[in-house]
């Protein structure tokens, strides 16, 4: 293990676990380091293992970045795998913000009037963050689900509710 | 106990008194060192105490990733854990001064050897300490340890700065 001709330090595997342990401020200078850093940064199985590490120092980290205390115009929504959904008030413009990497996305206005009732969720299966709300046509009572993936082009599609018609 | 087993390079070494007293295993380096070892303290490593049970053991285990020096330094620590009488709080306190004085080449290999032989409470304890020497570190410095070369133009890293430029606040300057 000590040959004086050895390319690298660490095995890939074992850079994996330390970077997993690393706050994500280190992570995100060391994306710098080599292509090979960044990707398994940005891998979603490694994203995975270092939230779970995480979740201990969870309370710590977000003391100078409370998760619930948005600034002054956001209300907070909801929360899912450490990103937040937040909406402006008085208005309909909802946002998500990762407090870690201080990253900021905003979302397609929903078409209806959505008061607090969206919800954010992660599906593991595919790796995508969904918004969520239910709907309801006034008149008639008819109503059901808008969804929207994140990711590029994200609109939002509608899913019938048919037992309520 | 690790301050007074060194040889003359400064590596911890395992007292030849305990070595004749506990003698019921040999383990053996890379490089051709042979390090006697109770088996108590031999079967908290998981991968040699299933080399025990599967009887492969004629005697004398070779352990071909390791080398001496790191097998020195592994068997000072698992001595120290499979020690009678041994409190929580005297391995704890071991366990900092053991690590304490170790650059992170050496850190990196013991942290190897752990993973290998399956001490896991050596190799979490061995990651952790890299972990902290590392948070507050550069780019620049990140890379020298661990010997990577960047693949990244001069643009692209240049662009990941711009884009997370808080995170290099608060960096330690590279002296050390």
């Amino acid at each position: 293990m000590s040959s004086s001709v050895r390319q690298l330090l660490l095995p890939h595997e074992l850079v994996f676990e330390i970077l997993s342990w690393l706050p994500v401020s280190s992570l995100l200078r060391f994306k710098c380091v080599s292509k090979r850093w960044s990707s398994t940064i940005q891998d979603p199985a490694f994203v995975d293992v270092h939230m779970k590490r995480a979740i201990g120092s969870w309370v710590f980290r977000t003391t100078s970045d409370d998760p619930y205390e948005s600034s002054a115009e956001q209300i907070y929504i909801s929360r899912c795998r450490g990103l937040i959904l937040e909406k402006r008030k008085g208005a309909q413009k909802f946002r998500l913000r990762n407090p870690s990497t201080r990253e900021i996305l905003h979302v397609p206005a929903p078409d209806e009037n959505v008061l607090c009732c969206m919800r954010l969720c992660y599906i593991t299966c595919t790796n995508e963050f969904k918004l969520v709300y239910p709907y309801t046509n006034g008149a008639d009572e008819n109503g059901g689900f808008k969804i929207l993936t994140i990711g590029p082009n994200a609109t939002w599609r509608m899913i019938e509710f048919p037992f309520l018609s | 106990m690790a301050p007074k087993n060194k040889n003359p390079n400064g590596e911890n070494v395992v007292p030849e008194v305990q070595q004749k007293k506990t003698q019921a295993l040999i383990l053996k380096s890379s490089d051709g060192e042979e390090f006697s070892i109770s088996k108590s303290a031999a079967g908290l490593s998981v991968a040699i105490k299933n080399m025990m049970e599967d009887d492969c053991a004629g005697g004398v285990i070779p352990l071909p990733l390791v080398d001496g020096g790191t097998l020195a330094r592994v068997i000072t620590y698992l001595n120290k854990h499979a020690e009678d009488g041994a409190s929580d709080e005297d391995k704890r306190k071991f366990d900092e001064e053991f690590l304490s004085g170790m650059e992170v080449d050496v850190l990196c290999d013991v942290a190897l050897a752990g993973n290998y032989l399956d001490i896991r409470g050596l190799f979490h304890d061995v990651c952790q300490r890299i972990v902290n020497g590392m948070k507050n570190k550069s780019v620049e410095w990140v890379r020298k340890t661990f010997r990577i070369e960047s693949d990244f133009t001069a643009e692209e890293e240049e662009q990941i700065k711009k884009e997370y430029a808080w995170a290099w606040e608060g960096v330690d300057s590279d002296a050390d």
